[in-house]
Order: C-alpha cells, then sequence, then structure tokens
C-alpha cells in the first residue's frame, strides 16, 4: 500500500513537471519490466527495446491514469499491448512456439530439447533462468502471460482479468491448464529436482 | 482409482488467494486421499519450479529517449487539449473573418476585411445592370406595342377578306337554292300533266267503253 501511495506521489509530481519524479518512477519498476520482458522474449536485446516500448508508453499516457488501479496493474496493461504489438510487429523465436490450449497436444516431440536450450545458453542468462525460459516457452501466449502475471507479478486474478480483458474465471482457468501443462512437462524431462 | 474431487480441489487451491489456500490445505479430504495430495504436491512442484526465476538487474540501456524527454516533466493531462484548443481559435478566427455575400448573381466567399472599392464597383456595375434592365424593358415594351398595332391591322384585313368572300357565298347558295326550286317546281308541273294526261286517257276508255256498252245492250234488247 505505501509502494502504491509512492507511486501516486511520483505520478502526481511527474504530471508537474518534476522530471527527477519521473525518473524515480522508471526506476522503481525498470528491474519488474525488464524481467518480464526478457521472460517474454528470452533475449536481452528484445527486451530492452520492449521495455523502451514500454516506458515510453507509460510517458505518454501516465495522464490518463486515474489511480482507480494499483499504478503496477496499469503498467501491466501497457507491457502487454505492447507485447502484443511486438508480437505482431515480429515473431521473436521464443514468442507463440505453442498457440494452442490444448493439452492433448501435448508431444513427446515437444519437449524441449538440447537445442532448443542453446539459444538461451548464448543470452548470458543463468542455467536456471534458461531452464525456467525453456518451459515458459512450452505454454501458449496467453497461458504464459497468465503465469507470468500470476507467478511473478504476484497480480489477483481480477487484476489479470483487467490487464489481459478477460474474465476471473477465464483467467483461472488459463493458469490452472497452464500449471498442468508445465506438471507434464516436467514430468517428461525429470527436471523437477 | 482417481478421486472425483480431485480436479476441483486442485482447481480452487490453485487459482485461491494465500487464505483459501490454507483453508484447503486444512481439509480433512486432503490427509485421506492419496490422490488429491499426490497431484497437489506435483503440481506446488510446477509452480514452485517457475519461482526459481533469478531476477536479472537491468543492463545499462538506452534511457536517454525517456528521460530526455522528461526533462520538461511527463506531458500534463491539459497538454494534450493544446491542439484541440488552437484548432479551435483557428476555426473561430475563420468563421468571424469570412464574409459571404450574395451579389444576385452568385455567392462572394471571402476571408478577412471587407473590400470597400471591390464592393463600389460591384455596386455600380448592378447600377448600370439596372439602367440596362429598364431600358431594355422600355424597348421590349414599345416593341411589344408596335406588334400588337400590326397583328390588329392584319385581323382586321382578314376579317373584311372573309366577310365579302362570306356574302358572296350567300348569294351563290341563294342563287343555287332558286334554281334548284324552280327546277323542282318544274318536274312536278311535268309530273303532274303526266298525271293528268294519264288520268284523261283513263277517262276516254272509260267513256268508251260505257259507250260499246250501252250500244250492245241497245242491240241485243
Amino acid at each position: 500500500m505505501q509502494s502504491h501511495n509512492d507511486d501516486k506521489d511520483l505520478i502526481r509530481a511527474a504530471l508537474a513537471g518534476k522530471s527527477a519524479s519521473w525518473q524515480k518512477l522508471v526506476r522503481r519498476h525498470e528491474r519488474r519490466v525488464y524481467n518480464h520482458c526478457l521472460r517474454l522474449t528470452g533475449s536481452d536485446a528484445d527486451a530492452l527495446d520492449l521495455m523502451q516500448e514500454v516506458f515510453l508508453g507509460v510517458y505518454r499516457s501516465l495522464h490518463t491514469f486515474r489511480g482507480d488501479s494499483k499504478f503496477s496493474t496499469w503498467l501491466f496493461r501497457i507491457v502487454h499491448n505492447k507485447s502484443v504489438d511486438a508480437i505482431r510487429r515480429r515473431r521473436p523465436y521464443i514468442f507463440l512456439e505453442n498457440s494452442s490450449d490444448d493439452e492433448s497436444a501435448l508431444e513427446i516431440d515437444q519437449f524441449p530439447d538440447e537445442e532448443a536450450v542453446e539459444p538461451y545458453a548464448a543470452l548470458s542468462l543463468t542455467q536456471t533462468n534458461a531452464r525456467v525460459l525453456r518451459y515458459l516457452d512450452r505454454l501458449s501466449y496467453e497461458q504464459r502471460l497468465i503465469v507470468e502475471m500470476k507467478v511473478y507479478q504476484g497480480m489477483t486474478f481480477e487484476e489479470i482479468g483487467q490487464v489481459v480483458r478477460v474474465s476471473e474465471n477465464t483467467s483461472k482457468t488459463r493458469y490452472y491448464s497452464a500449471l498442468k501443462k508445465l506438471k507434464n512437462l516436467l514430468e517428461a524431462s525429470n527436471d523437477m529436482s | 482409482m482417481t478421486c472425483p474431487k480431485t480436479d476441483s480441489f486442485l482447481f480452487q487451491y490453485f487459482t485461491g488467494d494465500p487464505a483459501t489456500r490454507a483453508k484447503l490445505l486444512k481439509e480433512p479430504h486432503l490427509s485421506t486421499c492419496s490422490d488429491c495430495s499426490e497431484k497437489l504436491s506435483e503440481l506446488l512442484a510446477s509452480e514452485s519450479y517457475l519461482s526459481t526465476w533469478e531476477d536479472v538487474s537491468v543492463p545499462s540501456w538506452n534511457s536517454k529517449k525517456i528521460f530526455d524527454n522528461g526533462n520538461s516533466g511527463v506531458p500534463n493531462f491539459w497538454f494534450q487539449w493544446i491542439p484541440t484548443a488552437a484548432c479551435f481559435v483557428m476555426l473561430c478566427v475563420f468563421a468571424f473573418n469570412l464574409q459571404i455575400t450574395d451579389y444576385g448573381t452568385g455567392l462572394n466567399i471571402s476571408f478577412g476585411k471587407k473590400n470597400l472599392e471591390m464592393e463600389s464597383f460591384i455596386r455600380d456595375v448592378r447600377r448600370v445592370q439596372e439602367l440596362q434592365l429598364v431600358e431594355f424593358n422600355a424597348a421590349l415594351a414599345e416593341v411589344e406595342l408596335i406588334q400588337t398595332k400590326n397583328n390588329a391591322r392584319l385581323l382586321q384585313t382578314v376579317l373584311e377578306q372573309t366577310q365579302l368572300y362570306s356574302a358572296q357565298n350567300f348569294d351563290r347558295v341563294v342563287r343555287l337554292f332558286d334554281a334548284q326550286r324552280i327546277q323542282d317546281l318544274e318536274d312536278m308541273r311535268q309530273e303532274y300533266q303526266q298525271l293528268v294526261d294519264s288520268d284523261y286517257k283513263t277517262l276516254r276508255s272509260l267513256q268508251q267503253l260505257a259507250s260499246f256498252v250501252s250500244v250492245s245492250n241497245g242491240i241485243i234488247q
């Protein structure tokens, strides 16, 4: 709550013309946004590009933030929109590898092999992060987005629904099916340890 | 054997808030159902696997673009209306300085101050046009008058000619009727004469017959 109020103060000051407040606001959220972008794109450069676009979008529309929701929820709505734009512009290798929500579509040949790990390994990611990315990559974009916001951003399903513009129940269903799919993947690779 | 409650239980657990999760963990069913507890731990492991992501610190990035824009502060809510307001002001200036004049022959649209010289010139032209119109109307009336007189004269001549011809025709018709009447009378007279002659012959024949009869009777007696 304190952070929420701090955000509001910073936004008010930024809108009043204080550039230091604007910079502080960016610095406060850049790590979360960057890691989100990194998980979505799997590439340092793409993540930085996407993050820059996100903050430019925030800069341009900060005056529209009314404070009804948390700033992070509003911010992730922009992140979501920019991610969708990025997907439309180019299809990075990490995006939408699996677009199906159907769990039955999971087959053994879809399982991430060592070759699939290679691009991430080249991206100066830690081994752990590379492994997590490997599995996230096997989820559909919709599922990844829900997992991202639930697990990494700690958002409620109601907030997720607001960001993705789906019902709360839909986001719950997507999250649950994502977890089940992930469980199957992990079981198939015995990578649980 | 698969527990029928498992899926519903897991769905509630993983989509519930922390309080719901804690409450579900205390469910007696969970301690007795191996199926539910096993699958719960599997999914929990999957969820916690995602949490192994280690946040990466942000590398140096080109934040200049963002912060340079921010030097003058984030665009204020009211600033977004500046272009609209400017457009509105320009529209007002345009609307209030727009002159639409009707010169009779059409509309004249002009922008800015009134052009007095032009207006004076146009007034003169209109005056000349009006004078020309009056003269034209007078000439037209004169022509119409002459034309009317000519028409009347022509009509009179025609009527006179027509009357003359009519009288001659009437005399001719009367004469024709008279001749026809005389002819008819003559024919009637001749037919009457023939009839009379014929009757006379008949009478003579009757007289002869009577005299013959009387003569015959005398002889017989």
